[in-house]
């Protein structure tokens, strides 16, 4: 089995290098920028593959939350947002938010929102983030609703001291 | 002519006479008054003596059982508690048969479920195994118990004590050897002491794949009903149950009902020379005795007296002492790349990461040619670990990403069937809620915390159901577990939930600038990184034989998915 994935890992690595050569070959040295109407093309065809990635791997990427995302997405001192979706099986998805304000008063937003929305939810104990040494830096919980699901974490970006955002989603929540 | 004497005389003659007569006539029927007394003296003293013996039968006739493997696992039905911890004595009686006979039943069934999702293993060795000893165990109560002079202890230790006065002083109803001690196989079709969990409309919990077949369960045959047992069936007596190709067995014993004295003619009927069942020694559960009242030296009276025993002492279709092994492999995080779009590759050695440390900032291997026109791509940290960060076992078993439903609803399914195995006390059943509560209890994260991998649901007291790590099973259960709790399961293991995944990076979608190579520049836009949570589960089925009721296995994993791509410019 690992035999296997290592041929194959090789086959592909050695198509890579082929097809990445051709394309070198075919943009002359002498004329390093293309033309308009090529770079356009070439472009096109970048964004091609990356499409055929994210088909392959069933998921959709965005910079952007959708307006529809059940759960209220946090908009003070936002940095940068992202979302992925699942497009295969139940729906899921995930929306990132990056933020200059520290975990707690995101995690506090979070809470007021979802209580506010109806959803009943559990927060991690403080002595258990304690546990793992993330006491103050990691703020978690999980909510539902009806038959959804929803996963809020906060954590401390230690480099900027804001907090980075995962809201997990999912429509056909299980369990208890 | 008649003198006044000799009128005198003929009347006193007669009255004499008369006298005499009456003294015959009340001596008789003080003969026949000290007769009757006698007789109903000794049918009461008999009476007393049966159902002496409908009750010291249930538990004072026993079977040790013998030391070897296929006995041995019967060692939990030695007790007349539910109590999982309650003490064992090794012994299998009237009132225990139909435990060991259910346990070998119990066992038969994992192993013929497991069979038919093609996980068979060892299981169905076992099975035939479990129902050779329970059959050597059975046969080995009946001939006692079909032994009169094995009974004839328990009638006069009561029959003694009843008076028989009548007969003379000093007289005793003793035990009268011969035809009238008899056995009898009564209350076919009724209940025994075994109660199934739920109903047919949820299989009573028994292990997905295997139905048990309608004529093997009955609800309380007792008219009017009990309303305590309205909703509840159990395992129908003098029936032959098959599972597969093994048949097992089950005395009837009717809801909550005392020994009692029965009717001779209803007892005779339902003997097995009259009326046979396919049980080539069946057990019974009918007693006949005789007794007589004997004066020292001289014929006294007989009686005879049937009756039906009854523990009134229910039990659940269980394995006492049985446990579930929920076993956690160690995560790693994986790096994936894209040289030729949409074909991935794995490149770099897999990191761990863990309970106690996540989540945690994780960087992976820079791949030469791991993009499109890429010299070099480098994956950017990510934040790897969010789906274990202090999670209960609940969590890591079911716990996102749990997109395949049926799937998971499978893996629970299983657990649920074997909780309730491990579960002795009538009417208690362990839901698919119970089992999360369970599963989902702080203990467990503080020992995921604590870098604990192996976890045993099992029952302690065989009412409550327990997810404890081994030391803790150990001591909770410390009678019975530390001899079982190493044992595997005999099942073969099979991949339930294949690659269950979902997007769980925090943030979800990283940009990153790879390296082109000359005279390409990167694509905008479409240089990211994204990290996925990934799950497979894993059951082996276990059949109970050696207490181990199956294995779940958990393998929880991180993808960090770089695509790197660049145009020439």
């Amino acid at each position: 089995m690992h035999l296997a994935v290592k041929l194959s890992t090789v086959i592909i690595l050695v198509v890579a290098t082929a097809s990445n050569l051709v394309a070198i070959a075919q943009t002359t040295p002498t004329q390093p920028q293309s033309d308009p109407a090529t770079r356009e093309k070439n472009l096109q065809e970048a964004r091609a593959k990356y499409n055929s990635v994210l088909s392959t791997e069933h998921i959709n990427i965005s910079e952007k939350i959708p307006i529809n995302f059940p759960v209220p997405s946090y908009n003070s001192n936002v940095t940068s947002t992202s979302f992925v979706n699942s497009i295969k099986g139940a729906p899921t998805a995930t929306a990132g938010i990056v933020t200059k304000d520290s975990p707690e008063n995101v995690f506090k937003w979070y809470q007021d929102k979802l209580r506010n929305g109806g959803w009943s939810f559990r927060a991690a104990a403080p002595k258990l983030m304690d546990k793992i040494g993330k006491a103050g830096t990691l703020f978690m919980l999980e909510a539902k609703k009806e038959q959804q699901g929803v996963k809020v974490a906060c954590l401390l970006d230690p480099r900027t001291r804001g907090t980075n955002v995962s809201v997990i989603w999912v429509k056909n929540r299980l369990g208890n | 002519m008649v003198s006044k004497r000799s009128k005198r005389g003929s009347v006193t003659a007669f009255s004499a006479v008369l006298a005499l007569a009456l003294l015959v006539l009340g001596i008789g029927f003080l003969f026949i008054v000290l007769y009757m007394g006698a007789q109903r003296e000794t049918k009461n003293a008999t009476d007393a003596g049966a159902l002496n013996v409908g009750k010291k039968v249930l538990t004072d006739i026993s079977v040790p059982l013998n030391g070897s493997a296929n006995q041995a696992c019967f060692k939990d039905c030695s007790s007349d508690s539910f109590d999982n911890n309650a003490s064992r004595d090794s012994k299998i009686t009237l009132e225990r048969i139909n435990r060991v006979w259910a346990k070998a039943m119990l066992i038969a069934i994992n192993a013929e479920a497991a069979d038919s999702d093609g996980q068979g293993g060892s299981g169905s060795g076992n099975a035939s195994q479990a129902e050779s000893g329970a059959q050597e165990i059975s046969n080995a109560l009946a001939d006692k118990l079909t032994t009169p002079s094995n009974l004839h202890g328990f009638f006069s230790e009561l029959a003694q004590v009843n008076s028989v006065r009548m007969i003379g002083v000093g007289s005793k109803t003793t035990v009268l050897p011969g035809g009238g001690w008899q056995t009898s196989l009564m209350d076919r079709e009724a209940e025994s002491n075994i109660q199934l969990t739920g109903t047919p409309s949820n299989n009573f919990y028994l292990p997905p794949g295997f139905t048990l077949p309608a004529d093997a369960s009955t609800q309380c045959t007792r008219t009017p009903m009990p309303s305590a047992v309205a909703g509840d069936y159990f395992l129908k007596g003098y029936v032959p149950i098959k599972v597969g190709s093994k048949t097992f067995w089950q005395v009837p014993f009717k809801w909550d009902n005392k020994p009692i004295l029965v009717a001779s003619s209803k007892f005779d009927a339902e003997k097995a020379s009259a009326n046979a069942v396919q049980w080539s020694k069946p057990v019974p559960n009918a007693f006949s005795v005789e007794g007589q009242a004997l004066k020292a030296g001289a014929a006294g009276e007989k009686a005879s007296s049937w009756v039906l025993s009854n523990p009134r002492k229910p039990f659940k279709l269980a394995a006492p002492h049985s446990f579930l092994h929920v076993k956690v492999d160690q995560p790693k995080c994986h790096w994936y790349f894209y040289p030729v779009p949409p074909f991935k590759v794995e490149f770099g050695a897999a990191q761990n990461y863990d309970f106690n440390s996540s989540p945690t900032s994780m960087s992976g291997t820079p791949m030469p040619g791991g993009g499109v026109l890429c010299s070099l791509v480098t994956p950017p940290s990510q934040t790897v670990g969010l789906d274990i960060a202090a999670r209960s076992l609940d969590d890591v078993i079911f716990g996102l990403p749990n997109l395949h439903t049926s799937e998971t609803k499978k893996i629970e399914n299983y657990m649920v069937t074997r909780a309730n195995e491990m579960i002795s006390k009538p009417g208690v059943v362990i839901t698919p809620a119970k089992l999360h509560t369970c599963l989902d209890n702080a203990l467990t994260r503080l020992a995921l915390i604590a870098g604990q991998k192996d976890f045993y649901v099992y029952s302690a007291d065989g009412e409550t159901l327990q997810c404890d790590i081994e030391s803790v099973a150990q001591v909770k259960a410390i009678t019975w577990m530390p001899g079982i709790i190493g044992n595997n399961p005999d099942g073969s293991e099979k991949k339930i939930i294949d690659d269950d995944y979902m997007p769980g990076g925090i943030p979800p979608v990283m940009p990153h600038a790879p390296t082109p190579l000359p005279f390409c520049s990167p694509t905008p836009l479409v240089n990211v990184s994204w990290l996925l949570w990934d799950k497979d589960v894993f059951w082996k089925p276990g059949s109970g034989y050696n207490g181990n009721l199956g294995e779940i296995r958990v393998k929880r994993w991180s993808e960090v998915h770089t695509v790197g791509i660049c145009n020439p410019l």
